[in-house]
């Protein structure tokens, strides 16, 4: 698989609210939007529909966590995961892979690579799809 | 720990070099409020969107209010993920990290009074801390 530009994390409808909703006094996670508008369907940030879940005509936006974003790691959206991850993993009495060893080595993926790896162990907890993209915005096959 | 603390914010320094308030890529944005406190009578109005806050006082004759923008740490008597990540991360980006972000929550797990002593304790000077009551009124530092 070619180095990835961006990765994302499509939410499975269960996870979908804790992974994407709006925290209190405007707090945002990095969203972005499957946009079918254009010859060339892609992922895009779009502050009209990022946060929304639906179209006015009542269409389902498919929408995804951003965790890593033009060759770097977005934090907000790391954060968001491991925040999630932990209290699911806590209620549903499984593991959290991320981050078991003592607390002073944990460390926050800092290259792209290191978070496909984050955002594979969500993916084994069935929290959602991992899509990796290239510069241009294309998804990039495991194959 | 005082039980009537509801709110905890954190004003940034001037231009808030830290980035405290700075938004993030693809719409990530830190919790954030407007709060404005009038000088005479003490009373603070609380705005979280992006309307100019709201005179403090219903009568105007107060002269001027202050208003800032603070970063959100603690919401209705709850932590605020976010505001909190947002905080220890401007403290200092390394190995520690995730650690840090853990022991501020179980600080303010026991009580916003240690969040407060915390995040004073440490070398890098975030701002000002405010802790209103439910009434939006700031409680001063024991």
């Amino acid at each position: 698989m070619a180095d990835p530009s961006a990765v994302l994390l499509v939410p499975t409808e269960k996870h979908r609210g804790a992974l994407l909703q709006e925290g209190p006094c405007g707090a945002r996670p990095p969203v972005v939007v499957w946009w079918t508008c254009t010859d060339h369907p892609l992922w895009r940030y779009d502050p009209s529909w990022s946060y929304a879940e639906r179209t006015p005509s009542g269409i389902f936006l498919k929408r995804a966590l951003v965790l890593a974003w033009e060759d770097k790691s977005v934090l907000e959206g790391l954060e968001r995961l491991h925040h999630h991850a932990t209290e699911f993993s806590l209620a549903e009495k499984c593991r959290w892979k991320w981050n078991l060893k003592a607390p002073s080595d944990w460390m926050v993926p800092d290259q792209v690579f290191e978070v496909v790896q984050v955002a594979r162990l969500a993916e084994e907890m069935g929290l959602g799809t991992v899509v990796c993209l290239d510069a241009e915005g294309k998804e990039i096959s495991d194959g | 720990m005082n039980p009537n603390v509801v709110t905890v914010l954190l004003v940034p320094e001037k231009r808030d070099p830290h980035g405290l308030l700075r938004e993030g890529p693809c719409g990530a944005r830190p919790p954030n409020v407007h709060w404005t406190t009038c000088p005479v009578h003490g009373r603070s109005a609380l705005y979280f969107n992006d309307k100019l806050p709201p005179a403090p006082c219903p009568e105007y004759a107060c002269g001027p209010i202050h208003t800032h923008e603070a970063l959100v740490l603690a919401w209705d008597g709850q932590p605020v993920d976010e505001g909190i990540d947002r905080a220890v991360r401007a403290l200092g980006f390394h190995r520690s990290h995730v650690y840090k972000i853990v022991m501020a929550h179980l600080e303010l797990l026991k009580g916003p009074e240690n969040l407060l002593r915390w995040l004073r304790d440490d070398s890098v000077n975030l701002g000002t801390l405010l802790r209103l009551d439910e009434d939006g009124k700031e409680i001063s530092h024991g």
